[in-house]
């Protein structure tokens, strides 16, 4: 992503004319989700932070897939 | 105007023939997954201005229950929660973001970049903001709205003082975003610093990118002592730790320390990219380049370097001692001197101008008079004997508000009717706009200068009712008239943009024949940003496109520039612009160390700098309490050599990575691999080391909540327990990664370099705690 990015900006003229910019992703806004559940968990029930660290590791794995393939 | 395309055909070339990115979602769930900078910024910018609309919903109650005295339309506890609910909001959920917001559309635009250096970070930090906020709301369905004010201080936060949770979701609300706001500091640093267009140098950079830049270290470096006071806070609610409980040993004053650490540079972190935006708003409505620009760049780091050193003004009335007073006193006074020579660049850069007051330029105007009063009563309070006498009062909430609402708000509404065309294509209505800012500047000082007397008077802050005493009530019903004028105010901004979005008129690419980077795309900017970029001679490209026979003379001093004027000599000369260096990654002149480090690794880099500081709060907290042991188990009894020899284990661990890297270096998977497994093994020794030190105590009956020695070091030694643990499962990842393929023939060697570093940054944390916590005991042992 980032890498992609920054070859974006800097490796002017493109290669083949693209420029790549990085994709739609939902996993940040799981991630933060997660990490939201984590606190209202201690606020409320250790349910909702145990499913926060679900969704947190659920998110890095999928952020970590499209890193790999971007 | 010509376009850029026209005067430079050439970099027409530089056009990207075909975008790669996969298809946006369309409709709303575009927005949950979009990870461009400029929608990002702009859900910053809606997010910020509805949490604006109930912390002002929030004021304006307080404000009829104080417009006569002895009113009852609110009790005391319906009050309490309504003031730290105004304060919490307008502070970290309207004005911080909503500057943020700019930061995030602008900035990247402003230097010639395609979006932020982490995209999808920046997409994490805006979420974890809203559901911050989203959290700390929801304490009013829950019946818990908190109650202890902005800046929560303890010992009234304590469990015996504050039984319910609202104190909790203060605590863990602020907690969510904050962690948001330190990545966005992150993020912003890194983009300045390594996506800017080649071509720019620092000192052709915009103001308002410098003060964004300079924003980012301040968040960065001031927030974490926050987080830390809340990690300490939320110990002693729900562990029963001791770190601010008076009654076991804890100093409820070092809450005050710890969050003034922060709470200082946070008002700069409000006030310094309003700053930018008058120091963008003013050259352009004057059509002269900002005087002294290098000053006015300066002045900007100088105000966040003593920022970090006046934390204590706020602390008169604690009973500091003569030479604590005397010192914050001085250092308040000094950082009155860059504020005010800021004032008087803008000044410099209105005089002699072809002036235009569009509403922008209106509201602009306005910080520098409204700075100026809440500047000068800032000075008031370095005066501690005017402190001790002013302090609580609201004399103080005049002052606050001048600087917050007066500077750093009216900043906003400059923001918004200067890059309102460049977001969304269309102008702002300028007939309501006037209407906008006079409604809003008549409401504000009829609202905020009055409160000055008032507090003079005696009448105090945070008080749910007063007496009838004389002056007291006119003033007050003043006070609240004021505050509903500005409700009609920001009725019409809001107006304003409904009707400019449905029909204003269309801006163009450049409607104010402006000078930066931002203007030189169109309105509002495609997916890419910029299809072409004009070269960069100085810090206003596109005034030197325009006229480019006067910007040579303006270098010389001669044009548009004042005599002696630092911005002229500054720019780069001719031979240097962007053309070269954008076809060429190493046409950079200026090498710089960190030019050399992958985006990742820079960010990396950046993060850690935070993470100093959050270890350092935790560390200052052992030192403070590691003689408090209440008559218990003190820093003696720890068992120094077998710490010592897992401790062994991580330090070896940072020689395993080391020699892991070299093998990726040289293409030996394999050995990287083998090197990497034994890493994760020493650092596992290290955590099994950890957690049967711990089993050890808890049975000998060492606890946390035992005194406030226990607690400190049960909270350092356990928050770099859980950093190692993070290591680990980063280093896991990678070693999964590798097995599957990944780092071969030098690919993606930014993650392995970036993991590194942080477990070398962990080690050395260890290095310290450990003397810090065990070989100090073996001094004069």
């Amino acid at each position: 992503m980032t890498v992609d990015t920054e070859r974006a900006r800097h490796d002017q003229p493109p290669e083949h004319g693209e420029i790549h910019l990085p994709s739609p992703s939902a996993w940040p806004c799981v991630c933060a989700g997660g990490i939201t559940l984590v606190f209202f968990g201690i606020l409320t029930s250790f349910v909702f932070s145990v499913v926060g660290v679900l969704l947190i590791a659920l998110a890095l794995a999928g952020w970590i897939g499209e890193l790999r393939h971007e | 105007m010509s376009t850029v395309a026209e005067t430079f055909p050439e970099r027409a070339a530089l056009h990207p023939g075909r975008l790669t990115r996969d298809v946006p979602p369309g409709g709303l769930l575009d927005w949950f997954t979009t990870v461009d900078h400029k929608k990002i910024g702009i859900m910053y910018l809606v997010t910020s201005a509805v949490f604006f609309a109930l912390a002002g919903l929030e004021a304006l109650l307080m404000r009829i229950q104080l417009s006569q005295p002895r009113a009852e339309f609110l009790g005391p506890g319906a009050y309490n929660a309504l003031f730290t609910m105004h304060g919490t909001t307008m502070i970290f959920l309207a004005v911080m973001p909503w500057l943020l917001g700019f930061a995030n559309f602008i900035v990247p635009l402003q230097i010639g970049a395609r979006d932020m250096a982490f995209p999808k970070l920046n997409a994490l930090s805006y979420w974890l903001f809203l559901f911050g906020g989203l959290l700390l709301y929801f304490s009013f369905p829950a019946g818990v709205p908190p109650d202890v004010g902005w800046f929560a201080y303890a010992p009234l936060t304590e469990r015996p003082y504050a039984m319910n949770q609202a104190v909790d979701y203060w605590n863990l609300g602020l907690l969510t975003s904050s962690i948001g706001t330190i990545l966005t500091g992150v993020n912003l640093i890194a983009t300045v610093a390594k996506l800017r267009e080649p071509g720019m140098s620092p000192f052709q950079m915009p103001i308002f990118t410098w003060m964004s830049l300079v924003t980012g270290f301040l968040i960065i470096w001031c927030m974490p002592a926050l987080t830390a006071a809340q990690v300490m806070l939320l110990f002693d609610r729900y562990l029963g730790a001791d770190f601010f409980r008076v009654t076991e040993g804890g100093d409820a004053v070092f809450w005050q320390h710890l969050f003034w650490f922060f709470g200082h540079p946070e008002v700069y972190i409000l006030a310094l990219p309003a700053f930018g935006v008058v120091s963008e708003v003013i050259p352009v409505f004057s059509r002269q380049p900002i005087f002294g620009y290098k000053v006015v760049v300066f002045s900007g780091i100088a105000i966040a370097f003593y920022g970090f050193l006046v934390w204590a003004h706020h602390m008169f009335t604690v009973g500091l001692g003569m030479v604590g007073d005397a010192f914050f006193g001085a250092s308040t006074m000094i950082i009155a001197v860059p504020t005010g020579v800021k004032i008087f660049s803008w000044l410099g850069t209105m005089w002699g101008g072809r002036i235009r007051f569009t509403t922008a330029m209106l509201f602009a105007v306005a910080v520098i008079g409204n700075f100026t009063i809440g500047g000068i009563s800032g000075v008031h309070f370095a005066m501690f004997p005017i402190d001790w006498q002013t302090t609580d009062t609201y004399y103080v909430v005049a002052h606050f508000h001048y600087v917050v609402m007066g500077a750093s708000l009216f900043g906003i509404f400059a923001a918004t009717y200067y890059w309102f065309p460049k977001i969304t294509g269309r102008l702002l209505d300028e007939r309501l706009g006037k209407w906008n800012f006079w409604l809003i500047f008549v409401g504000g000082t009829l609202t905020f200068f009055p409160m000055h007397f008032v507090g003079l008077m005696g009448m105090p802050r945070r008080v749910y009712t007063y007496p009838d005493l004389p002056g007291w009530g006119s003033i007050n019903l003043l006070v609240t008239i004021g505050a509903f004028v500005q409700l009609v105010g920001v009725l019409v901004f809001l107006w304003n943009i409904y009707v400019s979005l449905r029909r204003g008129e269309r801006a163009g690419d450049n409607p104010w024949q402006a000078f930066t980077l931002e203007w030189a795309t169109t309105s509002p900017p495609p997916a890419y940003n910029f299809d072409t970029l004009p070269p960069i001679r100085g810090e206003r490209p596109l005034w030197d496109l325009e006229h480019p026979d006067e910007a040579v003379k303006g270098h010389d001093g001669k044009g548009d520039f004042k005599p002696g004027d630092p911005a002229g000599p500054s720019a780069a000369p001719p031979g240097r612009s962007s053309d070269a260096a954008y076809h060429a990654q190493s046409g950079h002149a200026t090498a710089r160390w960190f030019e050399h480090l992958s985006v990742p690794v820079f960010g990396t880099l950046t993060f850690i700098s935070s993470e100093v500081f959050f270890f350092g709060a935790l560390i200052v907290a052992y030192i403070l309490y590691r003689a408090t042991t209440n008559g218990g188990p003190g820093p003696e009894d720890l068992d120094v050599r077998t710490t010592a020899l897992f401790s062994v284990a991580l330090f070896a661990s940072s020689g395993t990575i080391i020699m892991g890297e070299r093998r990726l270096a040289r293409g030996d998977l394999r050995g990287f691999q083998t090197w990497l497994l034994a890493t994760i093994v020493l650092g596992t020794i290290f955590i099994l080391g950890q957690v049967n030190e711990y089993r050890l105590l808890y049975q000998e009956g060492v606890t946390i909540d035992l005194s406030p020695f226990t607690s400190a070091f049960y909270t350092l030694t356990g928050f770099h327990g859980f950093h190692v643990v993070i290591g680990l499962v980063a280093l896991a990842i990678i070693a999964g990664l590798s097995f599957a393929g990944d780092y071969r023939h030098g690919k993606r060697l930014a993650a392995v370099e970036s993991v590194a570093l942080y477990w070398h940054f962990v080690d050395l944390v260890w290095v310290v705690v450990f003397s810090v916590v065990y070989l100090w005991t073996l001094v004069g042992a």
